[in-house]
């Protein structure tokens, strides 16, 4: 099902950082990303989710060449693309486009629209003059704003067309593949809807494929085809959508799932032992990273040695040592206690 | 432009008409001057004011309006030159050491910071000395001197700016240092830049007229208001005014081009940028 | 709880007003609610409706630029807009408290978290010295800090941004004031930490009777926690209503468009986003502020000013179609 050679392949990604006093001090942190693989086909979208601290973002500019990689590769169609963004071809930063988190910043607050949406026209598709207002004007369309806008400054625009004018600086490039790092965090959720709505078109009409970070797993749920659940740097669960979003799930992803808030009452109360607060993240090194925080612990085992990749269907895998068939039956019996009617029922109608 | 002037405070809009009467006198002063600046014996020596020397004169009976008028071309020349020059200079070794970032900026700055602990008058004494004096020389001196502290203003701004996405973004996209620096991050410290040029400025109008004071500056019998004074100093029990204009000429300005620069400072904090 | 507890705070007529280039400009027009004893109150509404500016106007403070141009704010029958600045000083942490969205800037980065609880106590003269340290350990635990003398020593910077949070409740509780003020509290914060930070509300809620004015954007949150919400539109609150029967039958348009925008997990997102367009504060109309982006808006619409009306116990909403739109938008939804 999956062709030969996907887009962008991750293999064993490794980033640590480094920090501390000066630049002939540093000190090396635990590894921000560890042991990170996986692969986006055109036209796909993998959502990577997980807590602040998880290292979304960091792999994010990893792929863009950003950060400084300690060991594994980045493949574009199969060729090796490594390494900083400076060393990269034009070609390979073209094909690949990041659009950042807060509008606010991602945005020359000094330059109009214009400017901002003709830099990686004329870069990459060498344009000029009136062919370069024209495709401005077609940018702009596409991410459904008129001609109008081409003489406003960032701060004449609210935050939605903010974050439109930054899609549309990434689309400039004619891109195969954005990193859209958390890029509706800071919308309202009726903007965040409509920069949905444009992101699924964009993917329908142009076969772009997403590499999607996101807290929000009601978003995740309904965007992406395949998801990567990231916790401290690795990779706890991934596969499709509709595989990770159901039993069996990773001890952490249904702790995730619990936690995200309903409209109708309550969430689903989180497992008891997850409601204590955070605990220490990894009891040793060589165990599960997990295992501190787990509501399903089994036992030492947890802590002397890293859990293994369990294969299931279609791409499926959960990283834990209770076998997939004991979670699905943990998590499926209806053991889990109903939330706790605190809303309506307690108020005064 | 007026609409900028309109959002100085009171204080600040004063300080800009009295500046730009300053170098309307310097650009037209040759024109309407009473006498040359180095006329001898206009009048007698030590002459008190009256209608024919509004300042009355100098040792020389040089008419001490006129010198001052004429004095006022160097002065405002040199310090604008010498800021002028330092900034360039200054933003120049600032935006590429911050856009490169880690060890190259580290020690750039480092020799930076040891250019501008040293004491600025004992330096400058120190080139002018070995190298002659002259304006241009001066001009270099005081650039040479200014660089370094403006670098340090300008690297400050300029780290705040350079961690912002559009930077990252123009990263990205391959864009050469150059452009990164001028396109994507002088606009945004271009407020901070000005306001610094501006502080210089006073600083390069005190500093031009000691070193003339001193006698390390323009030779007699140029009118230069450092010179000025101290040429009048020696006399001051037989005239104070060839000591009190000058310095009068000086004062005002630093003061104005200080209250110019102070209300620059608050226009441009709350000039456009970000939505309210 | 029931509707016999007595109101904690009464806001009614609140205007409050920007400066800006054209004049005095209104963020909040006549906004009128209460909160009672024991009763979580959510003010719903996306960024620049003029939540935050109410959340504010609660304790009397002013944002910078702004002025309040009518109404009260009834802080058990003292009006705490009427009041001197020396007043506010004592009431604030003492009566009503605030909890704000970032606690990282809401802590002093130079203090060990302990002294800071032992400060509100102290400035508050409800104790001093040893007997204030004990009653801030007790705080610190009371907030779910499972090692509290250890929280107690550390400085903010040592802690996660839920530990934080949950300090600046600590010292917002710590006078055991009638009325809080969360100012989206868990915003921010990941899901987890949000799970808990909430039912640790709901507990101090159920535990000391304090009312609460639960500022947010993020409805799914407030459906947590709230008894009632109101939902603010441009400076207008549009509806109010209990939380089950706003999210079960909303009858004002907006609250409809913007529910339906609300990402979930169990429903896929409708593939036409239900609102359109953005608040443009400087062309509102002069009847109904949502009239250029609701889908059921007639012309008149736009120059008919809409008042709160009750359209159900405890359910009142700012659109005179309601009626009619009940039962359109119910056919509406048998069609699909």
């Amino acid at each position: 099902m999956r062709p030969e050679r996907p887009l962008l392949a991750v293999d064993d990604l490794v980033v640590v950082y480094r920090g501390g006093p000066g630049w002939l001090w540093p000190i090396r942190h635990a590894p921000a990303v560890n042991g990170v693989s996986f692969e986006i086909s055109s036209g796909e979208t993998l959502a990577l989710v997980g807590e602040s601290g998880s290292g979304k973002s960091t792999i994010a500019r990893a792929v863009e060449g950003l950060v400084r990689i300690c060991s594994g590769a980045v493949r574009l169609h199969g060729e090796n693309v490594t390494g900083p963004v400076r060393g990269r071809t034009p070609d390979t930063k073209r094909r690949i486009q990041l659009v950042f988190q807060n509008p606010d910043g991602s945005l020359n607050p000094r330059h109009s629209v214009l400017t901002i949406l003709s830099r990686p026209l004329s870069i990459f598709r060498r344009l000029r003059g009136a062919h370069l207002r024209q495709a401005a004007i077609e940018l702009l369309a596409d991410v459904q704003l008129d001609a109008s806008y081409l003489a406003r400054m960032p701060a004449q625009l609210s935050g939605g067309e903010r974050q439109r004018v930054a899609i549309a600086r990434a689309l400039a490039a004619e891109p195969e593949l954005l990193l859209c790092d958390e890029i509706l965090s800071a919308l309202d959720v009726s903007v965040q809807a409509s920069v949905i709505a444009l992101l699924r078109r964009l993917q329908r009409e142009r076969g772009l494929a997403y590499l999607f970070i996101s807290h929000d797993l009601s978003v995740v749920r309904w965007l992406a085809h395949r998801v990567a659940v990231l916790f401290r740097g690795e990779i706890c669960e991934q596969g499709r959508v509709e595989d990770v979003f159901q039993p069996p799930f990773h001890p952490y992803t249904e702790m995730l799932l619990a936690a995200v808030p309903r409209l109708d009452g309550g969430s689903m109360a989180p497992p008891p032992s997850a409601t204590t607060g955070a605990g220490p993240e990894r009891t040793r090194a060589e165990g599960c990273p997990f295992a501190g925080r787990c509501p399903r612990r089994i036992g030492p085992i947890c802590d002397a040695e890293g859990p293994p990749f369990q294969q299931l269907r279609d791409g499926h895998a959960i990283r834990c040592h209770i076998p997939a068939g004991e979670l699905a039956s943990l998590q499926t019996e209806p053991a889990m206690p109903a939330a706790p009617a605190f809303a309506a029922t307690t108020s005064s109608v | 432009m007026l609409g900028f002037f309109m959002k100085l405070s009171p204080a600040a809009r004063i300080a800009a008409v009295i500046l730009l009467v300053y170098v309307a006198v310097a650009l037209s002063g040759p024109l309407w001057a009473p006498y040359s600046f180095n006329a001898v014996l206009t009048g007698g020596p030590f002459e008190p004011p009256s209608t024919a020397h509004l300042l009355g004169t100098d040792n020389l009976g040089r008419d001490v309006l006129s010198r001052v008028v004429y004095g006022s071309r160097p002065v405002l020349a040199m310090a604008l030159s010498a800021t002028g020059l330092a900034t360039l200079v200054g933003a120049a070794l600032a935006l590429p050491l911050v856009l490169q970032g880690g060890l190259a900026d580290e020690i750039g700055m480092r020799i930076l910071e040891i250019l501008a602990s040293v004491p600025p008058l004992v330096l400058a004494l120190l080139l002018i000395s070995g190298l002659g004096n002259g304006n241009i020389l001066i001009v270099l001196a005081v650039a040479f001197l200014f660089a370094p502290r403006i670098a340090r203003v300008v690297r400050a701004a300029a780290m705040a700016v350079v961690v912002e996405d559009y930077v990252t973004a123009a990263l990205t996209r391959g864009e050469a240092m150059w452009s990164i620096a001028v396109r994507e991050m002088l606009p945004n410290v271009a407020g901070t830049i000005l306001v610094e040029f501006a502080i210089r400025c006073g600083f390069a109008v005190v500093f031009i007229g000691a070193l003339g004071f001193l006698g390390f500056g323009a030779a007699p019998p140029a009118p230069e208001w450092g010179l000025m004074i101290n040429e009048g100093r020696a006399n001051i029990n037989a005239s104070l005014w060839p000591v009190l204009a000058p310095a009068a000429a000086m004062a005002v300005l630093v003061v104005a081009i200080n209250l110019f620069t102070e209300g620059l400072a608050r226009a441009i904090g709350d000039a456009p940028g970000t939505a309210p | 709880m029931n509707a016999a507890a007595r109101e904690a705070l009464t806001v009614s007529g609140l205007t409050v007003a920007y400066r800006s280039d054209a004049g005095w400009l209104p963020v909040v027009e006549e906004a009128s609610f209460t909160v009672r004893e024991g009763e979580v109150l959510g003010l719903a509404g996306e960024s620049g409706c003029g939540k935050t500016t109410v959340a504010y106007a609660m304790l009397g403070e002013r944002r910078p630029g702004s002025r309040v141009m009518a109404g009260t704010v009834l802080l058990e029958s003292q009006d705490v807009l009427a009041m001197p600045e020396r007043d506010l000083q004592l009431l604030r942490g003492a009566r009503i408290s605030m909890v704000p969205q970032n606690p990282a800037t809401s802590l002093t980065p130079t203090m060990i978290c302990g002294r800071q609880v032992m400060e509100v106590l102290e400035y508050h003269r409800i104790a001093a010295g040893t007997a204030a340290r004990r009653r801030a350990l007790e705080l610190l635990e009371e907030v779910g800090l499972r090692d509290a003398p250890g929280a107690f020593a550390r400085y903010p910077h040592q802690m996660s941004g839920g530990q934080q949070q949950r300090v600046v409740i600590a010292m917002a509780l710590a006078a055991r004031p009638r009325v809080v003020v969360l100012d989206e509290p868990t915003t921010g914060l990941d899901v987890t930490t949000q799970w808990r930070i909430l039912r640790l509300l709901r507990q101090l809620r159920d535990r000391f009777g304090t009312a609460m004015l639960y500022v947010s954007h993020d409805l799914a949150a407030l459906a947590q926690i709230c008894d009632r919400i109101a939902v603010m539109y441009a400076g207008r609150i549009v509806e109010v209503a209990a939380t089950r029967v706003l999210f079960a039958a909303p009858r004002h348009p907006y609250t409809r468009a913007l529910l339906a925008a609300v990402p979930s997990l169990d429903r896929p997102p409708e593939a036409e986003p239900a609102l359109k367009g953005s608040l443009r504060r400087d062309e509102l109309p002069p009847g109904c502020p949502f009239a250029p982006r609701c889908a059921f808006a007639l012309p008149a619409c736009a120059v008919t000013p809409q008042a709160l009306v009750a359209i159900g116990v405890g359910h009142e909403a700012a659109c005179w179609r309601w009626r009619e739109l009940d039962g359109g938008l119910r056919a509406l939804a048998h069609a699909d």
